[in-house]
Formats: structure tokens, sequence, C-alpha cells
């Protein structure tokens, strides 16, 4: 029975090393020899410490001691130890054993079974195994990024950087689930006049930085929330929230209509273009985003029918084809 | 379950104990680590409810439990649980790895683990094995057992109600981090009444 044990302690593929209370080695496994390529024959009888240098060091002989003398079982980790025993040759460097030490008493002698796991294979696997997680993960958020940029393109204007149509009508759709928000707020609608002339007179470049240098205007000139979209063209529009009264639309009116007529330097040309602009403040005749527009649109053309460079602010009478009741400016 | 007094003296014993799981810790890990042990009840089974511990702490919630038996006439089973993603801090401090910011949950491998493995196999030889001195009986220890698992998994499938469970939280301060976890230790009523009865032993002669 002894020779079957002995037989299946050397085909196991765990280092086995066992030692008496004075260290000595009283069994040395296959494995043991594989890995250390120390023969049986010359490790039996001899101390541990003498065939193992790690053995030598004063933590590793507590951990012995702890067995032997105080019965207690020890795990050390690769992770902390890398490893115990090193072949006589080769690369040693990146060799990691785990080690499990367990006392077994048999009669009046204690003795300490060592084993040794080598799981140097494992520990490669498991870092290419990250490096490969992390790799992913990495390529993972490049795309996510990239959505996230691609997304924001999806709602600018290419040539102006403001939202284009796509992205102010989903602001105002959402905005139509949120009446709180809804019941103060109102819509410009800007259409130059005069635009085409530039670009019959200047080109169409001209035409594009004036339209890029309307935009920077229109942004200086509103709240950090207020948002400015270009529809297309030389149409742009502003959804403006939290408005306290009819009078602060009308000094926003004022003020764009004025800031716009100023002559706008391009190139070395002088460039004049004016702006009317319809605006209407939300109320509860309007049920969704294609009212709120077509209603701001309705009272822009009321301003442009009225002489341009102004803005009109609508009311019911300009649906039923009387005269809005906007303010000029100038 | 124990008065202050008792408590208190569990607590000082405790504490050396751990002083010298740290101090081995110390040495291995080559940096400064202290073990400390600010508090610790002892309830019957059926009243230990570690739903507590989440409770109080919601990181425990997903924890590493680590676990092992011990026997002969003082026996029972030795706990130490950390919150997972803490596991990996401690696992970065004792091999002095800058942390980073993420989701150690996610991290953890199995080398990570065998680093709480040893450390937890550590604090359970110097804490049962104080035990053992005080109570001057000889202990045998199986290996440490290692698992990820929840909080709602181990209390309805790791703790026996006829058992008596000595709870502690614990800390681990390291130079650049300090992890609690929890130990506890389930004990047979038998062991219990051993404990308790050296402890009131040591307190008459204190007393005298």
């Amino acid at each position: 029975m002894i020779e079957l044990y002995k037989f299946a302690l050397n085909s196991i593929d765990i280092g086995v090393i066992i030692i008496d209370s004075s260290q000595t080695i009283t069994f040395w496994n296959e494995y043991m020899e594989r890995i250390s390529q120390i023969h049986q024959s010359e490790a039996l009888g001899r101390k541990l410490s003498e065939i193992c240098e790690t053995f030598k060091k004063k933590l590793y002989q507590d951990i012995i001691e702890s067995a032997l003398l105080y019965n207690q079982s020890r795990f050390c980790s690769s992770k902390l130890h890398k490893a115990f025993v090193y072949p006589k040759e080769g690369n040693i460097e990146n060799i990691r054993q785990n080690m499990n030490i367990k006392p077994a008493m048999i009669g009046d002698e204690t003795y300490a079974i060592i084993q040794i796991e080598d799981i140097t294979a494992q520990v490669s696997n498991e870092y290419k195994m990250t490096s490969l997680i992390n790799e992913l993960k990495k390529g993972y958020l490049e795309i996510k990024e990239s959505e996230q940029i691609n997304r924001q393109l999806a709602r600018r204007d290419p040539l102006t950087k403001l939202a284009n149509r796509h992205a102010i009508m989903q602001l105002l759709d959402n905005t139509f689930k949120d009446p709180k928000t809804l019941q103060s707020s109102a819509l410009l609608f800007l259409d130059l006049d005069g635009f085409k002339s530039v670009n019959d007179t200047y080109g169409h470049l001209m035409g594009d930085n004036l339209l890029v240098r309307v935009a920077g205007i229109l942004k200086s000139k509103v709240r950090k929330d207020d948002v400015v979209a270009r529809l297309g063209g030389d149409e742009f529009i502003i959804f403006i929230s939290n408005i306290d009264s009819i009078e602060s639309l009308e000094t926003i009116g004022n003020k764009l209509v004025s800031e716009i007529a100023k002559p706008i330097l391009i190139d070395g040309t002088m460039i004049h273009v004016t702006v009317s602009i319809g605006i209407a403040p939300y109320d509860d005749s309007i049920k969704n985003s294609n009212d709120f527009i077509k209603v701001a649109d309705q009272a822009m053309y009321c301003a442009k029918r009225e002489g341009k460079n102004k803005f009109v602010i609508y009311d019911k009478k300009i649906e039923s084809g009387s005269k809005g009741k906007g303010p000029l400016t100038k | 379950m124990l008065s202050d007094l008792q408590k208190d003296l569990l607590i000082e014993i405790l504490n050396t104990n751990l002083g010298v799981a740290a101090s081995l810790l110390s040495e291995m890990v080559d940096q400064k680590v202290i073990l400390s042990l600010p508090s610790l009840d002892l309830k019957k089974g059926n009243e230990f409810d570690l739903r507590l511990l989440n409770r109080e702490d919601p990181d425990f919630n997903t924890s590493v439990l680590c676990s092992m038996r011990f026997g002969n006439d003082f026996s029972g089973n030795a706990y130490i649980v950390f919150p997972a993603d803490k596991a990996k801090y401690l696992v970065n401090a004792c091999l002095a790895e800058e942390p980073d910011n993420g989701d150690y949950y996610n991290r953890l491998t199995a080398q990570d683990l065998d680093v709480i493995r040893e450390i937890s196999n550590i604090i359970f030889n110097a804490v049962i094995g104080g035990f053992g001195n005080l109570l001057g009986v000889r202990l045998e220890y199986s290996l440490p057992q290692i698992e990820m698992t929840t909080i709602d998994a181990m209390d309805s499938g790791i703790l026996p109600e006829e058992m008596h469970f000595l709870s502690m939280f614990n800390s681990f301060y390291l130079p650049k981090s300090q992890v609690r976890g929890v130990i506890f230790i389930a004990l047979s009523v038998n062991s219990e009444k051993m404990l308790i009865n050296k402890i009131d032993e040591m307190l008459v002669g204190i007393n005298d």
C-alpha cells in the first residue's frame, strides 16, 4: 500500500516535500525533481534549507516552525513571494509558485507537508487576459467617444457649429413634455434681410463667412442657457426659456436687430445686412414644436412685410391677417 | 452575552494577537502594517445577522470571504470578510502599488484573491493560535478557503444557528490606506464556555 501512496504522490503535478521536526527531508516527489532539477537521492536526508536557499530566510523558518511547533497551516501566495524553489539552471525571473504548508502528527513525530504549486503558466495567461481586457476596454472607450463625437456632429450645423434643425426640433419636442419650462418660454425666428444680394455680389464664400459671423453675434447676445440654432440658409431660431415678461422679449428683440444691423467687416469688405425677427411667446394654443415654429415664422413674415430690420411679437391678429403689434426698432 | 469587563479583556487579548499578525505582515510586505480591533460582540447563531454589515456599510454587499476550520478541544470556524472593492485596495497597498480608480470588484484576479487568502491565513493563525495559547490547548487548522460572495449568500449559507459568533470589526492601516474588514468566529457552545470561563478566571486573578 505504501508503494501505491508513493506512486500517487510521484504522479501528481504538485511538488510535495515532507520534512520532519528537524527539517530533514523525508520525501521529495518527482514533480519536485522536475522543478528544482534536484534528484530525490540528492534531497532525501538533507536539511530543507541546504537544498532550497529560500528556506534559509527567517520568514520561511518562522512559517515552518509554526507548522512543526504550533500545528499551524499556512498558505503563501505567488504574488507576495513570487517563488520558493528554483531550478539549478535556466531563467528563473518569471517563475511563480504558491505554497501550502500543513503539519502532520504521526505517532510522536511531527512532520510538515510542503506543497509547491507552479502557477507560472496561469499567471502568464492571466496577465495576457488582463492585457487583452484592458485593450478591449480601451477600444470600447474609443468607440464610445467616437459615437459621442458623431452624435454631437449629427446635431450641429457644420458651417456655424450651432445646433441644427434636428437638434432644435428634438429640444422643442422634449420641452413640450415639460409644461413648467414651456410656460415661460419663447421662440424667435430670424431671417436675414439682404443675404441673397451678399451671395450674388461677393460670392458664396463671403455668404458663408457672413453666416458664421451672424451666428457668433446671436450666440453672444443671448444667455448661456438659451439655444441658438440654424434652420438652414439664412434662417435661425433662438429658444429662450425663463422669460419673465413681454418687455424682456422686446429688449432681446431690440438688441438682436440693432447688433445685426451694424456693419460687419469680412476679409476687408464691409458687409451690411439686417434681420427680421418673429417672436412667439408660448401660449396654450401652441400644441407642438411645429406649431411653435409656425407662429414665430408668421411673426417674422409680418416683420418682413412691415419693412424688415425689425421684430414683431406674435399675437392672434397676425394669424387672422391683421398686422402685428411688435414695436419697431430703428 | 459578554459583560463590558469581559469584552475589554478579550479585546486586549485579541489586539495582542493581531499585533503578532501585523508584525508578520509588516515583515512580509516590507512596510508598516497596523491591525486594530476597536470593537467585538458575542451573539447566538440565531441573533447574528450578517446583513447588519451591509446596512452599516453598503460596500460589504459584495465581499471576499475567507474561511478556515480549527479544531480539537476548542473548535469552530473563523471567517474574514472584506468588501470586494476594498480587497483590491488592500492587495495594492501590500504590494506597494499605486491604487488606481475604478471598478475594483471586476479587477480582482485569482492572484489577488491568493494575497487576501494569505493575509487572512496570518490573521487566523494569530487570533486562533492566541486562543489556543490562552486556553493551553493544541489546535489543528485547515488551510483557508476563499470565495467571492454576497452578504445574502453568506447569511443563508454559512451560519449554523447552533453555534455562537464572536464578531469583530478590524482595520488594516498601511502607509497609504486604511481598509476595514470583519472577522467573525463561529464557536461550538462548549468552546464558547471554555473561552468565557478562562476570561472570568483571568478577571478574578486581575481583581485579586
